[in-house]
């Protein structure tokens, strides 16, 4: 089944206010959120996705205004994972960012690099303030290959 | 309360995580690194034992420190980390850059 037709077992969604801060709390959250549903063994990626994209909507969406916000929407379903961050900002070039390579040496830009290696999808909008990513939830326990 | 515990002694300096090595605590382990930096330490060892979650901003802190120390003749250790962690820096191709070891069993 596609999953943007999946029924979703569980449903998370919470606004937040641009800030370090809040961040960390919603980023912990929701690691609880996957314990609390017995799926401990999908926090480490979710969770990592989820401080990625929080933390992207913060400080390129956002630019770190403080009156912005930023809304994470996280479901669960029998098959997929899909993980939904939206800020305020402007967007950022996007189709740039993915093309970029990151050295071993350089101490920032891995943020995408993360996103490839944990979902199956993930997805602008057009302007690039929010992002969509899927996660095959075989993959993530090594069943699915 | 300091999610980190730094010790120091002549050229070697450890630094025990307490929790998590992400955003949210890397301004004061920065300034903390500064520090022992100042102090001498060109050996440099990061027990990740107590870490479940590294993000990309902790990753940065780490290959910052190994870049500074590199230039002094120094480098970085990164021990005791978790599956996750280990497969994560692997993917990111920092384990060498890093002297990233495991867990024991």
């Amino acid at each position: 089944m596609s999953p943007s037709r999946e029924h979703a077992a569980i449903s998370f969604e919470q606004k937040i206010q641009s800030n370090p801060d809040e961040v960390e709390l919603l980023s912990l959250k929701v690691r609880d959120v996957l314990q609390a549903n017995g799926l401990s063994q999908f926090c480490f990626p979710i969770e990592l996705l989820a401080r990625e994209c929080l933390a992207n909507a913060m400080n390129h969406g956002n630019e770190n205004d403080p009156e912005k916000s930023i809304v994470l929407q996280l479901r669960v379903g029998r098959a997929w994972i899909r993980l939904l961050v939206t800020d305020e900002g402007p967007g950022f070039a996007w189709r740039k960012a993915v093309q970029r390579k990151t050295g071993v040496v350089e101490v920032d830009g891995r943020g995408l690099g993360i996103y490839a290696l944990y979902a199956e999808r993930f997805q602008f909008n057009r302007c690039g303030n929010r992002i969509t990513i899927w996660i095959d939830k075989k993959k993530q326990t090594g069943n699915g290959e | 309360m300091a999610a980190f515990v730094i010790d120091h002694k002549d050229t070697q300096g450890s630094v025990q995580l307490t929790g998590d090595l992400t955003a949210i605590m890397v301004p004061d382990l920065q300034a903390g690194l500064k520090q022992l930096l100042q102090k001498g330490a060109r050996n440099l060892v990061f027990d990740l034992a107590n870490a479940k979650m590294l993000d990309s901003s902790g990753m940065g802190l780490l290959i910052a420190a190994a870049n500074s120390l590199a230039q002094m003749g120094g480098k970085v250790r990164v021990t005791n980390v978790s599956p996750d962690i280990f497969r994560l820096l692997q993917s990111m191709r920092l384990t060498l850059r890093l002297n990233v070891s495991g867990r024991e069993e």
